[in-house]
């Protein structure tokens, strides 16, 4: 690795590090002072510890999936939000609740939190599944863009269509499922999340080479000795799975997994998707870290909604990208 | 010496599968390339060049018939031996991802490497040999999308020779090139041809280099598929009504 | 609760569609303070209206003038009602007052608390129209609305106006701001329709809310009944506070649940607010400044009410399980520990809202002396009716 790689990947970390302390320790209504942390203090270990969790893991697994959308779909412009992957994940889970609230499934936590996470995770894949199927129709990254943001406004439609057929019960979770949330996960709900994006993430390390060869295209990479069909099925299963998780636990969070790997290729000028990956885990982790800690710091004793401060972030890069005719 | 058969084509009908239905480009051909051959393709677009090329390479299904290469059917190589045996250089564009000159040539020795794309110091004195080989050592951390297409162009024939293939195919490499860039192409070719006893098969629209420089000719039109000595060319009909008259 | 949620839908919809927030602010800039000139008629001022703050009642024997006062900081009158038996009462009346020929016989009652003050008053008869049937409890008013007596009008967020026109209400009673050019429809204000506002809803204290019970009375001509309706309600709900009062110790009380991001407090000063401390509890934030509801975090709830006595109002859950599997954080509350979590749920319609929301607004006595039994049972022999509208969460 360059010199200059190193030192970089070091100051990200520095940046998880403090970002870390930061959401740990400053990211609420409450200041906790290091030196009185015990075992038992609640605060601490029930709300921020799996808030601080929560945005880590949301920041890889998001940015990952928009690390391999991008270019799965080689298009700078790709990521599950834009490209409404998070808003199907989302529709299905309201279709989930609607219906298990109706069946009384969704009360016990486990085998409720597995149909929510599998509701999710079907969502994502029969989005992802028809974009690719409409990408092969254009060819401009922009209309690409244009029609996921379509897709998520008709998933938003069909979501607030339900709303009208269901009870006050359900009305509620729906309200949960509004915007993206850090706080709502629990060191229970990190139990079913941490493992399984832990293992997808994994996952796409035996993926570094398609990823690299898939940058020429179907035909060169096909030609260089990769299978391109079933790498592109595997990379489309494992960013569906990490996205539809995500929403699964958070709602959709705005723009993290199109401005990541965006940001990643602005600081690390080169093309090796393994540097990538994992600077878009340090990245995407320290975003939501900072954009946690700001939310709920900057007015006193009101948080704001975490997919406001995303977007901040991400919205900008994407205009500027149009803007800009060289991709990055 | 003589010389190995590289690539044959039995009874293989060429052209595009979509949904179910197939599109026959060209039918039944019986054709045997040999190393050390310099082969220019010839024909009107449209006939049928590029299937060859893709079909030969496997991006495109055969319709029937076989394709051998070195005795073996296609089919049955896997992607990566494959991957070993032939090169291609296609006409598309690609870019973006901050990939430069540099990535994409090593791309070539990705069959090479293990299954994390590591690249050890053997391969990188392939990568560096086929940089220098394409002259594009000064220009090899510059990205794609600013290279001139010459310089692009070079960049992939130089993932083409990286790859170390007995066989390589390109498909219309001197289109867009200036006019001195094309000697310089196909003199490289016609060196790997003959230095390396490759088996290299070039479609071009740039008849009099093809005559310049290539061993053999092969002709497609309507009324089927040729392959002559490039000595035949002038009395070829095909090749004359095809523009070659006017050279 | 309902309005809450509403609000929250509501915010929700504002973040997604930022134009919206921008029309709002338009609007906002353009107070308007055209409203101030009086009939030049002698009436008189109706001082039986003691608790209410945003409305207000003067008569004569012709006329009944209505007064609403919507702005959020002063009480200048945003919108003035006549309401007139005779026409030649109302020759050249200004434009922005809205004529109400009396006694209204159809009406439209776009929320389950105007349409059940409307019962009380002994008017079901009359009622033909209501907004929604799921918030509904009241069995008379299902079943006239499964025979067709009763339409739904607004059962999205928006009023069906094509309907509303067809059925020509003699009046239409809906909630809002204050102010008709905010609040209604532009087209169905171009109808002639009258559309009555209430504003109970900005009511802070449970009698103030109660009262306004004479504000639709003077719509239908029914004065007597809804003052002595009221006075019960008054003199019942004093007599608990007082009873309360009595009471030494003074556990401590937290509200509701968290949507989302948010946990929606009720103010220091909201209705709720009032309710509890009348009970002779001490409401966590009753030194909070505001009379809506505050959006706190988790952690900031938390860090205020881990060790509260009692916890009221989970929106529309009745079990614990119910409501650890929204997040079983809320098992550290010492009042989960305890098993003090009771709720507004005891009677529920099929989609889940309670009478809470109907009669409960009109009768704050019942509340109260619901909310005095949880909080102080040794109070029970007193009071000597069971729960109204509460149960125990199990």
């Amino acid at each position: 690795m360059e010199k200059k790689t190193t030192i970089k990947f070091l100051i990200l970390i520095c940046l998880l590090i403090t970002a870390g302390f930061l959401s740990l320790f400053f990211g609420g209504s409450e200041t906790i002072n290091f030196h009185e942390l015990s075992l038992n203090n609640f605060i601490f270990w029930q709300i921020r510890f799996p808030k601080t969790i929560t945005a880590i893991i949301a920041g890889c697994t998001l940015s990952a999936a928009g690390l391999i959308l991008q270019i799965i779909f080689r298009n700078p412009l790709a990521g599950p939000y834009v490209l409404g992957i998070s808003s199907g994940a989302s529709l299905m889970v309201a279709i989930s609740i609607l219906a298990g609230s109706s069946l009384h499934l969704l009360s016990d936590f486990f085998i409720g939190k597995t149909i929510i996470v599998l509701s999710a995770i079907t969502g994502s894949l029969l989005v992802t599944a028809l974009i690719l199927a409409i990408s092969k129709k254009v060819n401009s990254n922009i209309v690409l863009l244009l029609i996921g943001l379509m897709i998520s406004q008709i998933c938003g439609a069909i979501q607030t269509a339900l709303e009208y057929f269901s009870d006050a019960n359900s009305l509620k979770s729906f309200v949960v499922w509004g915007m993206g949330s850090l706080s709502n996960t629990t060191n229970f709900d990190l139990l079913i999340y941490f493992p399984i994006a832990l293992i997808f993430l994994i996952a796409i390390i035996f993926f570094v080479k398609p990823l690299n060869a898939l940058l020429l295209g179907e035909n060169y990479s096909q030609n260089i000795g990769i299978n391109f069909k079933s790498s592109r099925f595997y990379l489309i299963l494992i960013s569906s799975v990490l996205t539809g998780l995500t929403t699964a636990f958070c709602g959709p969070i705005a723009f993290i997994g199109i401005a990541v790997p965006i940001l990643s290729r602005m600081i690390f000028k080169n093309s090796k998707q393994h540097l990538h990956i994992i600077s878009c885990l340090l990245l995407g982790s320290i975003i939501l870290l900072l954009s946690d800690t700001l939310a709920n710091s900057v007015i006193k004793n009101i948080s704001l909604p975490i997919n406001m401060l995303t977007t901040f972030i991400g919205a900008p890069l994407v205009i500027y990208l149009m803007f800009k005719n060289k991709s990055w | 010496m003589e010389k190995k058969e590289s690539i044959v084509f039995k009874n293989a009908s060429l052209g595009y599968k979509k949904n179910n239905q197939d599109t026959c480009v060209l039918k039944e051909i019986n054709l045997s390339f040999y190393q050390g051959d310099f082969v220019g393709i010839v024909g009107l677009n449209g006939i049928g060049k590029s299937t060859l090329l893709k079909s030969l390479c496997g991006l495109l299904p055969l319709l029937s018939g076989e394709i051998l290469i070195n005795q073996k059917s296609i089919s049955s190589y896997n992607l990566n031996e494959l991957a070993k045996k032939i090169a291609i250089v296609l006409t598309e564009k690609i870019g973006g991802f901050n990939l430069t000159s540099y990535d994409v040539v090593a791309a070539g020795q990705m069959p090479y490497t293990n299954s994390f794309n590591k690249l050890h110091s053997k391969n990188l004195e392939i990568i560096e040999a086929a940089i220098n080989a394409c002259d594009l050592k000064n220009h090899e951390h510059k990205l794609l999308n600013e290279l001139s297409d010459g310089l692009f162009q070079k960049t992939i024939i130089a993932k083409a020779l990286a790859q170390e293939t007995p066989i390589m195919l390109l498909d219309e490499p001197s289109a867009f090139l200036d006019y001195s860039s094309k000697h310089n192409l196909f003199l490289l070719l016609k060196k790997l041809a003959t230095d390396q006893n490759k088996c290299v098969l070039v479609s071009s629209h740039d008849l009099d280099l093809l005559l310049k420089y290539c061993s053999k000719l092969l002709v497609i039109s309507n009324s089927g598929i040729e392959l002559i000595p490039v000595s035949e060319a002038k009395t070829n009909k095909v090749f004359q009504e095809m523009g070659g008259g006017f050279i | 609760m309902v309005v809450i949620l509403k609000y929250t839908l509501m915010l929700v919809k504002f973040f997604k569609n930022i134009i919206c927030v921008l029309i709002l602010l338009l609007l906002g800039c353009k107070t308007s303070n055209d409203n101030k000139e009086k009939a030049a008629i002698t009436l008189t001022k109706d001082t039986s209206i003691k608790y209410a703050k945003r409305f207000a009642i003067a008569s004569n024997n012709n006329i009944t003038m209505l007064y609403l006062f919507g702005n959020k900081d002063n009480f200048d009158t945003t919108a003035t009602y006549i309401v007139y038996a005779d026409s030649s009462a109302i020759e050249n009346i200004p434009k922005n007052i809205t004529a109400v020929k009396s006694p209204c016989k159809n009406i439209a009652a776009l929320s389950s608390i105007y349409a059940t003050m409307l019962c009380e008053l002994g008017l079901i008869d009359n009622i033909i129209a209501i907004d929604n049937i799921d918030y509904y409890n009241n069995a008379e008013i299902i079943s006239r609305f499964n025979s067709n007596q009763i339409i739904e009008l607004s059962k999205g967020i928006d009023i069906d106006l094509e309907q509303t026109i067809q059925l020509n209400p003699d009046i239409i009673f809906t909630f809002g701001m204050g102010d008709p050019k905010k609040d209604v429809n532009p087209k169905l204000l171009q109808t002639k329709i009258p559309v009555a506002i209430s504003l109970d809803h900005k009511e802070e204290s449970p009698l103030a809310r109660a009262e306004w019970i004479k504000f639709f009375a003077a719509f239908v001509n029914k004065k007597e009944l809804a003052d002595s309706i009221f006075n019960s309600v008054e003199k019942k709900y004093n007599e608990l506070t007082a009873l309360a009062s009595s009471v030494e110790n003074k556990p401590s009380v937290f509200n509701d649940v968290k949507y989302s991001d948010s946990w929606f407090m009720p103010g220091g000063k909201s209705y709720v607010a009032n309710l509890i401390n009348d009970a002779g509890a001490n409401y966590l934030w009753r030194d909070d400044a505001n009379y809506g509801s505050i959006p706190l975090s988790f952690e900031q709830v938390y860090v205020k009410a881990k060790e509260a006595d009692f916890w009221i109002n989970q929106s529309t859950l009745k079990t614990k399980t119910e409501l650890l599997s929204f997040d079983k954080r809320y098992s550290e509350f010492k009042a989960f520990k305890n098993g003090n979590l009771f709720n507004n749920t005891k009677t529920t319609n099929k989609k889940g809202y309670s009478t809470y929301w109907e009669t409960g607004m009109i009768y704050p006595d019942k509340i109260l002396s619901d909310l005095i039994q949880i909080f102080h049972p040794e109070l029970k022999s007193e009071i000597k009716n069971n729960y109204y509208y509460y149960e125990q969460l199990n």
